[in-house]
């Protein structure tokens, strides 16, 4: 039996049995479009609660001076007037702070001229920001791990370059920095690491606090960043300024950063495992909506195909044909299907008040997964039809 | 002597279960090419069991059977497949005509089975229907004929690839004396042709009708009374 045959014999099978056919169909085009749409709403409810948290998620509280007025006005104050050097100390002893660390800019303190050969008549290299910080804020701001972090806590002239930054002073990223090195107001300053994490600190030439803060005398300009496990911002804020300025709090101001990054990649990682239950419970089921109609459909069918064996259909014709009726009804049922799932999509949209969001290749892939959910639960109803006895089906008694 | 067109010899068929249930006792029978056998029995005798084995549809427990001169017992089920294809043409006594279908498909599926190309198969379909009076019903689905056009639609099913083995169950005993006699004729005509013609049947008048008639009694096969 050729395939030109078989298909015509499987074409004239599902318009014979039309109710038959209607009913799987119905069942595929119901489980592929639940499917779907359960992904698609999925998909759109994460986007949506992305959305959402992006505005309320928060675990970085900034510490600073209540007022900064100026570089005139911070000369006037010295340095350790604001942030006692006990201050990290402090607020990491807090309960949920997992990192704090201090931070003071050069580059908006005063003159920081870089240049990457020659100390004097060398062009000048603008466009970065200068940054004194603590090996603690690395951690706050949830920077991969650099071997030599520990140096910003000492007052070494050292520098830890972002990778712009360390493209335009022309030192090559690598893992040994060794022998380059930048001029920092006219004097030389080796690399010891780089930070390439975070695009935050990019074009950021970071260079020990202690450091800064001797070279500007004040820490009228530093900030203390604090980052707390998730949902402590709130209650770290409101003892924060105590814990570092037990005696002056209120020459301290908070803010807290919203920072959704780490809330939204956790709700769409819940969201993902949700909608690959929701959909293998589907797959599931849809696989046994099929096997079973396919099944009756052989019981029904047992003379026929008994018939055919005597005939001379081999086993492997037999089973060929349900397994292409099974198959030509999952593409069906799998079209039908995508269909319902992008009018679900869009009628949930609509009620909700949300954007719709119809994934085309979602919607594309519907009629393959029917081809495949199909053929698979056919396996079974092809087997069992394959061994109809054709000497007890075509029995008259 | 030419080659028998089928030969069984010393068949037994016995059904497992508990306990064992013998149904051919040490069976022989050989039918020649246009010869037209018939076999009759009571119920039970084991007609429709040697008819299966005839047919490939079933094994014997022991005994040889030749199908055209080849020793069949020991063939796989895809070249008993095959065998039934091309060798064998079946008459059911319930027809099992495809009702949703209309008799041209009825027949070209049996067409597509045998591996007939489908250029081919337009003759073959309107010679069958014209040698069992059915062109006129050609288009017409199964379900809306009748019990005689019903088995001659049968009958133009199994001599439609020419085999050279009819067999056929009880094929008049759900037909008037009309009908039947026309069934017979049809089967006189492809015995004409050298298509030996194997009968299962309770009709003595289509057992007066073979050229031999056999009885079946109690599993073993001998001359009957009407032969």
């Amino acid at each position: 039996m050729n395939v030109m045959d078989l298909m015509h014999d499987v074409l004239v099978e599902i318009h014979t049995r039309r109710a038959r056919t209607t009913l799987l169909v119905a069942a595929i085009a119901l489980s592929t479009g639940a499917l779907v749409g359960a992904v698609s709403i999925s998909r759109m409810a994460a986007v949506q609660i992305d959305t959402d948290l992006a505005a309320t998620a928060t675990r970085t509280i900034v510490v600073t001076p209540a007022s900064q007025e100026g570089p005139a006005s911070a000369l006037a104050v010295p340095a350790g007037a604001v942030f006692p050097s006990d201050a990290e100390a402090a607020v990491t002893s807090l309960p949920l702070v997992e990192a704090a660390g201090l931070r003071q800019d050069l580059t908006t303190r005063g003159a920081a001229v870089l240049r990457a050969r020659d100390p004097v008549d060398g062009p000048e290299v603008t466009g970065l920001t200068v940054a004194g910080v603590s090996a603690g804020y690395l951690d706050a701001v949830e920077l991969d791990a650099v071997p030599t972090a520990w140096m910003l806590d000492g007052t070494d002239r050292v520098v830890l370059l972002g990778a712009k930054a360390a493209e335009s002073l022309d030192v090559p990223v690598s893992q040994d920095p060794t022998g380059h090195g930048v001029w920092l107001n006219g004097i030389r300053y080796p690399v010891v690491g780089f930070l390439t994490g975070d695009p935050a600190l990019s074009s950021t030439v970071v260079v020990p606090y202690g450091l800064v803060t001797q070279m500007l005398g004040t820490d009228a300009g530093a900030s203390l960043t604090v980052l707390t496990a998730p949902g402590g911002a709130g209650p770290v804020a409101s003892v924060v300024r105590t814990a570092v300025r037990p005696d002056l709090p209120a020459s301290l101001a908070t803010s807290i950063v919203v920072d959704a990054a780490g809330a939204r990649r956790g709700v769409a990682t819940q969201l993902d495992r949700l909608v690959a239950w929701i959909g293998g419970l589907l797959l599931a089921l849809t696989m046994l909506l099929i096997a079973n109609a396919m099944v009756v459909a052989v019981m029904s069918r047992t003379p026929e195909i008994g018939l055919r064996r005597a005939m001379g259909a081999s086993r492997r014709n037999i089973a060929s044909l349900v397994l292409c009726e099974g198959a030509t009804a999952g593409v069906v049922g799998g079209l039908a299907g995508a269909a319902l799932a992008a009018v679900l999509v869009v009628a949930t949209a609509v009620v909700n008040g949300w954007t719709a969001r119809v994934d085309p290749v979602l919607l594309a892939v519907a009629p393959v997964f029917g081809l495949a959910a199909a053929a698979l639960a056919s396996v079974y109803p092809a087997a069992r039809a394959a061994a109809v006895q054709p000497a007890t089906a075509v029995r008259s008694d | 002597m030419s080659r028998p067109a089928l030969e069984v010899r010393d068949v037994t068929k016995t059904y497992v279960g508990h306990p064992p249930t013998p149904v051919l006792h040490g069976v022989d029978l050989s039918v020649g090419a246009g010869e037209r056998v018939a076999i009759f029995g009571s119920s039970g005798s084991g007609k429709s069991t040697l008819l299966n084995i005839l047919g490939l549809l079933d094994v014997p427990t022991s005994g040889a059977y030749d199908l055209l001169g080849q020793d069949t017992c020991a063939l796989s089920s895809s070249t008993r497949a095959k065998h039934r294809a091309s060798a064998l043409g079946f008459v059911f006594q319930e027809h099992h005509v495809l009702g949703a279908r209309t008799v041209a498909e009825n027949l070209a599926i049996k067409l597509a089975i045998s591996g007939v190309g489908r250029r081919g198969r337009a003759d073959l379909v309107r010679d069958a229907l014209t040698q069992v009076g059915l062109t006129h019903r050609r288009n017409a689905p199964g379900r809306l004929l009748s019990g005689g056009e019903k088995q001659r639609l049968a009958v133009a099913r199994a001599i439609l690839t020419q085999p050279p083995v009819l067999l056929a169950d009880e094929p008049t005993g759900n037909l008037d004396r009309a009908n039947a006699d026309n069934i017979l004729d049809l089967f006189d005509s492809q015995a004409r042709k050298g298509v030996a013609v194997v009968v299962i049947t309770h009709d003595p008048t289509t057992a007066r009708w073979a050229d031999r008639a056999l009885e079946l009694d109690g599993g073993r096969l001998r001359l009957g009374a009407h032969g």
